[in-house]
C-alpha cells in the first residue's frame, strides 16, 4: 500500500510539476523510474509488474497511452536481467544499471515519438534531466537501498 | 514469476505497449468507452494536475518576466550611469572648446555653410598639380574666388567659370594666396602659392612660428571654419632682418579627392 502511495504521487509531482520545467515534458527527470529500479533492485522480477502498472498510470495522465507502458517495463525488465547476473552488490553496480536504464529510456522515448510526432528538444536539456535521475538514484540508494540490503 | 513465464509477460507488456501507442487504439469506439469511463473517474486528478500545471506555468513565466525585468533594469540604469557621465565629459569639452574658441577669437555663428559637390574631371598636364577643371560652372552658378575644399583641406580657389567646368588654382600655384592662421593663433599671415612649398609672407622675427605647425585657411568674414593648408616645412631668417622665411609644404592632393565641394562665397 505504501508503495502504491508513493507511485500515485511520484507520477502526479512528475505529470504536474516536473514537466513544466522541460520541453517537451516527456524528457523530464522520471521518478517513477528511480522508484521502480529501487523496487526491482530490492525485489527482483515482482518490479515488472509495478512498471506495468506506473507504466500505464503515466501514459493515462500524459496522455501517451503505450509509450510508458512499453518502455517503463523494458527499462525495469533489463535492470532485472542485469542485477541477476551480478554476484555481489555495490553502489557502482546498482548505479551502472540504473544509469543504462534511465538512459535507454530516454533515448527509446525519444525516438519513438519522434516516429509519431514531430518537435524539438534541446540536448542539453535532456543531459540535465538524466543527471538529475542518476543523482536522485544514487542519493536512494545511499539513503534506502543500502541499509535494506 | 520464474522462467520464460517472467520473459514472455515483459516482452508482452512491452509489445502491447508499443501497439497501444502507435495504433492509437484508445481511439477506436470500443475501446474509446473504456477509457472515457476511466477518465471520468481519474478526472478529479487529472483536473487537479492540469491546473497545478497550468499555475506552475504562470508563475515561472512570471518570475523569469521579473528576472528579466530586473536585468534589464541593472542594464538601464548602469547606461543611464554611463550617459551622465558622458554627458558630463561632453560639458566639460564643450566649455573647452567654448574658451578655445574664445582665446583664438574663432567666429560661433557659421552660417550654414552653401555648397556644391563636384569632382575633378582633368588635372595639370604638367603633373605640378597647379591646377584642376572639375564639374560644375556657370551651370550651377560657381564663381572666382569660390573655395573648393575635400574633406577638411583646402584644394584650392576657383581661378575661372565655364559652362559647366571651372579651373581651379590649388596651393601648389603662384597664382594662389589666401589669409592664414598658424596653429592655434590668431595672427594672420598671408599664403603665396608655390610648387613644391609655398610661402608664408611678413612673419616677424619673434613670431612663434615653427616647424611642423600647420597651417590653416581662414575666412576673414569668419563664415565658414577653418580648412587645413599645409605645415611648416622650413624656417629660417630671411634677407629681410625684420622677417622669417617660412616655407609651407601644401597637404592638398586633389587627386585623391573623390569628392569635392566646392563652398560659394557670400552672394
Amino acid at each position: 500500500m505504501r508503495y502504491l502511495i508513493l507511485i500515485l504521487s511520484l507520477v502526479f509531482v512528475q505529470t504536474s510539476l516536473l514537466q513544466v520545467f522541460f520541453s517537451p515534458g516527456f524528457v523530464a527527470p522520471d521518478l517513477l523510474l528511480i522508484a521502480l529500479l529501487s523496487r526491482a533492485y530490492l525485489t527482483g522480477r515482482d518490479a515488472v509488474l509495478w512498471a506495468f502498472f506506473g507504466g500505464a498510470l503515466l501514459d493515462i495522465m500524459t496522455d501517451t497511452l503505450g509509450l510508458n507502458l512499453a518502455l517503463e517495463t523494458l527499462s525495469v525488465y533489463l535492470f532485472v536481467l542485469m542485477n541477476e547476473k551480478i554476484f555481489f552488490k555495490t553502489w557502482l553496480t546498482y548505479l551502472t544499471g540504473a544509469g543504462f536504464s534511465l538512459l535507454l529510456k530516454k533515448v527509446l522515448s525519444l525516438v519513438v515519438m519522434s516516429v509519431k510526432f514531430s518537435f524539438s528538444f534541446s540536448f542539453p536539456s535532456v543531459l540535465l534531466a538524466l543527471l538529475l535521475e542518476v543523482l536522485i538514484a544514487s542519493a536512494v540508494y545511499f539513503a534506502y537501498l543500502k541499509k535494506k540490503e | 514469476m520464474k522462467g520464460g513465464r517472467f520473459h514472455l509477460l515483459t516482452i508482452g507488456g512491452v509489445v502491447l505497449g508499443l501497439v497501444l501507442f502507435f495504433t492509437d487504439l484508445s481511439r477506436f469506439s470500443y475501446v474509446r468507452a473504456v477509457v472515457v469511463a476511466f477518465n471520468t473517474v481519474i478526472s478529479p486528478v487529472l483536473n487537479l494536475k492540469e491546473k497545478i500545471l497550468t499555475e506552475t506555468e504562470e508563475k515561472i513565466d512570471v518570475y523569469l518576466r521579473t528576472v528579466d525585468v530586473s536585468r534589464e533594469n541593472r542594464e538601464l540604469k548602469e547606461r543611464i550611469r554611463k550617459l551622465l557621465l558622458r554627458e558630463k565629459e561632453l560639458e566639460a569639452c564643450e566649455s573647452e572648446l567654448e574658451s578655445l574658441r574664445k582665446l583664438l577669437g574663432i567666429s560661433r555663428g557659421f552660417s550654414r555653410l552653401d555648397y556644391v559637390v563636384s569632382r575633378a574631371v582633368y588635372y595639370d598636364p604638367s603633373g605640378f598639380d597647379q591646377f584642376l577643371i572639375i564639374e560644375g560652372g556657370k551651370d550651377r552658378n560657381l564663381r572666382e574666388r569660390d573655395l573648393v575644399v575635400s574633406k577638411d583641406k583646402v584644394v584650392g580657389f576657383v581661378e575661372a567659370v565655364f559652362g559647366s567646368t571651372s579651373r581651379v588654382v590649388t596651393p601648389l600655384s603662384g597664382k594662389f594666396s589666401c589669409t592664414v592662421v598658424v596653429g592655434g593663433r590668431k595672427k594672420r599671415y598671408i599664403y603665396r602659392g608655390g610648387y613644391p612649398v609655398g610661402d608664408l609672407l611678413h612673419v616677424r622675427i619673434e613670431d612663434p612660428v615653427r616647424e611642423g605647425d600647420r597651417v590653416f585657411l581662414i575666412d576673414t568674414e569668419g563664415r565658414t571654419p577653418p580648412f587645413l593648408l599645409g605645415v611648416v616645412e622650413k624656417v629660417r631668417r630671411g634677407k629681410d632682418p625684420f622677417f622669417k622665411e617660412v616655407k609651407v609644404r601644401p597637404l592638398t592632393d586633389p587627386r585623391e579627392a573623390e569628392y569635392l565641394f566646392v563652398i560659394r562665397r557670400g552672394r
